[in-house]
């Protein structure tokens, strides 16, 4: 009786583990500090509106389209349409296929799996007053790449220094103000 | 055997003691003293942070509209604000989705949410009332 109460056990504990939870996921994920770091600039100034305006002309210098921009709350969000279509991979999946159809005399995963298209770059502008007397910039952007059927196939933070700082060094440039790193712990 | 039902036992008494006690907010938290501007600050903060694409923000009704896709598990959150006005203050009210399906009222994940929420809220208020403070003095 043990010896079949224990195996049933360790399956339904491993299978709880590897389930998703909503919850787990709100969780702050381990690299969030270093990622917030890059993500955001304090600038000594209290005028969000300038700062808004600013943030939402230093992305569309970056290639991005404006989608809203709320001066009052400090918010801005822009997207960035990429073309991801790869003649390669639409070579290799057919070959794939014409083998699975010439071996199996079917298609594999039902031919419904789709070949990427094009990728969607989301930026997100939160600007926060701090201490009464600075505004935190914090600027956050996700790559989602979509399929011929219009899935979303991958999806994943932007956690390249490169593009915040791009968009900091514009933003400072525009208002001709210094911005401030913030340390790791800064929020 | 024994050890292995008190074991189990325990565990279920655990589990249910855990969500009873996180229970209490479910998806809406009263925060006083706060405008809705403030508020909805500390809300978009709070979306960004936990990952949440901001797809729309309605100044008019106070609402907004976020998403998260989850890829190891191919999942999609979607997390509903909506902020109404009250006599003490501001209350929020959140409705998260996955795969379009809404959490159950008093889901953890709420809990969670508004544990986050809470900590960009007080950092506001730090801020006004340093801000107040500032202002007087001059």
């Amino acid at each position: 009786m043990l010896k079949r109460t224990i195996p049933l056990f360790l399956i339904i504990l491993l299978s709880a583990c590897s389930s998703f939870k909503v919850e787990e996921e709100l969780n702050a994920p381990d690299d969030l500090e270093a990622l917030r770091t890059i993500q955001s600039r304090l600038f000594p100034t209290t005028n969000r509106s300038a700062l808004t305006t600013a943030a939402a002309e230093a992305l569309t210098e970056m290639g991005f389209t404006i989608v809203q921009q709320e001066p009052g709350l400090g918010f801005v969000s822009a997207t960035q349409q990429v073309n991801a279509f790869d003649a390669g991979e639409v070579l290799e999946i057919t070959a794939v296929f014409l083998l699975a159809v010439l071996t199996h005399g079917n298609l594999p995963g039902g031919g419904g799996s789709g070949i990427d298209d094009h990728e969607i770059f989301a930026a997100n502008v939160v600007i926060l007053p701090e201490e009464g007397k600075d505004e935190i910039v914090r600027l956050t952007v996700q790559r989602s790449m979509y399929n011929t059927n219009n899935r979303i196939t991958e999806t994943e933070h932007v956690a390249s220094d490169e593009v915040y700082a791009d968009f900091f060094k514009r933003i400072q440039d525009k208002l001709r103000i210094s911005a401030v790193a913030l340390p790791v712990e800064g929020l | 055997m024994k050890f292995l039902f008190r074991s189990l036992l325990f565990l279920v008494i655990f589990s249910l003691g855990y969500f009873d006690a996180h229970a209490a907010e479910g998806r809406g938290v009263e925060y006083e003293e706060l405008d809705k501007n403030t508020t909805m600050q500390a809300a978009l903060a709070t979306l960004q942070e936990f990952g949440f694409r901001i797809e729309s923000v309605d100044t008019t009704q106070w609402t907004v509209k976020s998403v998260r896709y989850v890829e190891k598990y191919g999942k999609q959150l979607a997390m509903n604000l909506s902020l109404e006005q009250t006599a003490k203050g501001v209350l929020v009210q959140a409705e998260m989705l996955v795969n379009k399906e809404p959490l159950p009222q008093y889901h953890i994940a709420y809990h969670n949410f508004f544990v986050g929420l809470e900590q960009f809220v007080s950092q506001l208020r730090h801020s006004q009332i340093v801000s107040r403070l500032r202002s007087s003095q001059n």
